[in-house]
């Protein structure tokens, strides 16, 4: 029997099997290292999709949706949820300058969540409005034609018109009740509706200085607050 | 002796006027306390499943228990904002109770998942380089093992058909 022409096949059998014996080891020296840290929030319709978010809104019903934390920071994280409203002329989250609303917040929920882990919260909402009519001042750029010879003029007119205006009285959230008083929002006869935007703005435990963060994300809800109640002329 | 009735009742009424907001602050200021320490009592409690999670503990648990409490210190938060001082306090304080040994069960399950991680270095990592150090020595052995008898063996052929 000539030994050396089994030689190849030996060390092939013996490196082989070293390799088998030492795949623990290496499992957990060969793992490409994170390089990504972050975190996210998304909001899902009723059926667990991103579809069928509730638009058309109505006083006194309720909307579910479900709000999703997922942590992809490499710890633990502390994250608080605002819940904000607002209407069409109210301060919003800037997604370029990475600012907040500048508006109080109705309620903030605590959310705990581990590395690589997501926690879903089943959102339950509804508004208590109703209608009013309201007097604005309306400025128009009007020409008065100058005399002859003459350029005409520019000149702003100030003219009262009644618009009608819905009056929120609360928010009911998670079973809980929220004041919305002192929020409105105004007929806009260009988009045909009354806006509402429901805002989640994220924020961040930060354990170095001890307080939150604003961690520059947020999910939005826009409504059109339907007048059902006045025959539906409004509904947008 | 009706002056002094007179005077008697509206003495109490005023005491019982100047007290009404008296009690109220003092409502407010319990419930304002008893939040500060449910807020504290849930960094805390974060703190230490951060530590147990860092020693590759599972935390599914510890995140359910701090959510719950979390929950609870939101509600507090809101009744106080809606000046129901008597809610905010009860909320708070339940939101504390929830997290009753939360540090200590965060740090048993440190510990256990330390000790895991130890033995699961030496398993996979000490066991493993061990191992294949040995698989290694002993293809070495069992080579020159082999190289010994059927290396000599062939060599006798040889002789035999030089002489042949």
């Amino acid at each position: 029997m000539n030994l050396t022409q089994y030689k190849a096949l030996f060390i092939v059998v013996t490196a082989v099997l070293a390799l088998l014996v030492a795949s623990p080891a290496l499992q957990r020296v060969l793992v490409y290292p994170r390089t990504e840290f972050f975190s996210e929030i998304s909001l899902l319709g009723p059926g667990h999709v991103a579809e069928n978010y509730p638009y058309n809104i109505t006083s006194g019903e309720n909307y579910t949706v479900f709000l999703g934390v997922a942590n992809q920071l490499g710890a633990c994280a502390y994250y608080q949820v605002e819940v904000k409203f607002r209407n069409e002329t109210q301060s919003a989250p800037d997604s370029f300058n990475r600012t907040p609303s500048s508006l109080p917040s109705l309620y903030i929920l605590n959310a705990f969540v581990a590395d690589r882990e997501s926690l879903e919260v089943p959102v339950n909402f509804g508004f208590d409005y109703s209608f009013q009519n309201v007097v604005r001042t309306v400025y128009t750029n009007v020409t008065v034609p100058g005399g002859l010879g003459q350029n005409g003029t520019v000149e702003q007119r100030a003219d009262n018109v009644t618009v009608l205006q819905a009056n929120f009285d609360s928010l009911k959230f998670n079973g809980e009740t929220l004041n919305l008083q002192g929020y409105s929002s105004d007929w806009n006869p260009q988009t045909n509706l009354f806006y509402g935007n429901l805002i989640f703005e994220l924020w961040i435990y930060n354990s170095t200085i001890g307080s939150f963060q604003y961690h520059e994300r947020f999910v939005d809800l826009k409504f059109n607050m339907t007048s059902a109640g006045l025959g539906g002329t409004f509904v947008g | 002796m009706r002056v002094s009735l007179g005077v008697l009742l509206l003495a109490a009424i005023s005491i019982a006027v100047l007290s009404v907001p008296s009690v109220v602050w003092a409502q407010q200021n319990s419930a304002a306390s008893a939040i500060s320490a449910a807020q504290s009592k849930l960094v805390q409690c974060y703190d230490a499943a951060r530590a147990a999670e860092s020693a590759s503990a599972n935390i599914s648990q510890l995140t359910s228990r701090l959510n719950s409490a979390g929950l609870l210190l939101s509600r507090a938060e809101l009744a106080y904002s809606n000046a129901d001082f008597g809610s905010a306090q009860s909320l708070a304080v339940q939101s504390q109770s929830e997290l009753a040994s939360f540090v200590s069960d965060a740090n048993s399950l440190q510990a256990s998942a330390a000790q895991s991680r130890t033995f699961d270095f030496l398993l996979n990592i000490v066991g493993s380089v061990v191992g294949t150090v040995a698989v290694l020595v002993g293809g070495f052995v069992v080579w020159g093992f082999l190289k010994r008898k059927y290396g000599n063996d062939g060599g006798v052929q040889k002789s035999e058909s030089d002489a042949v």
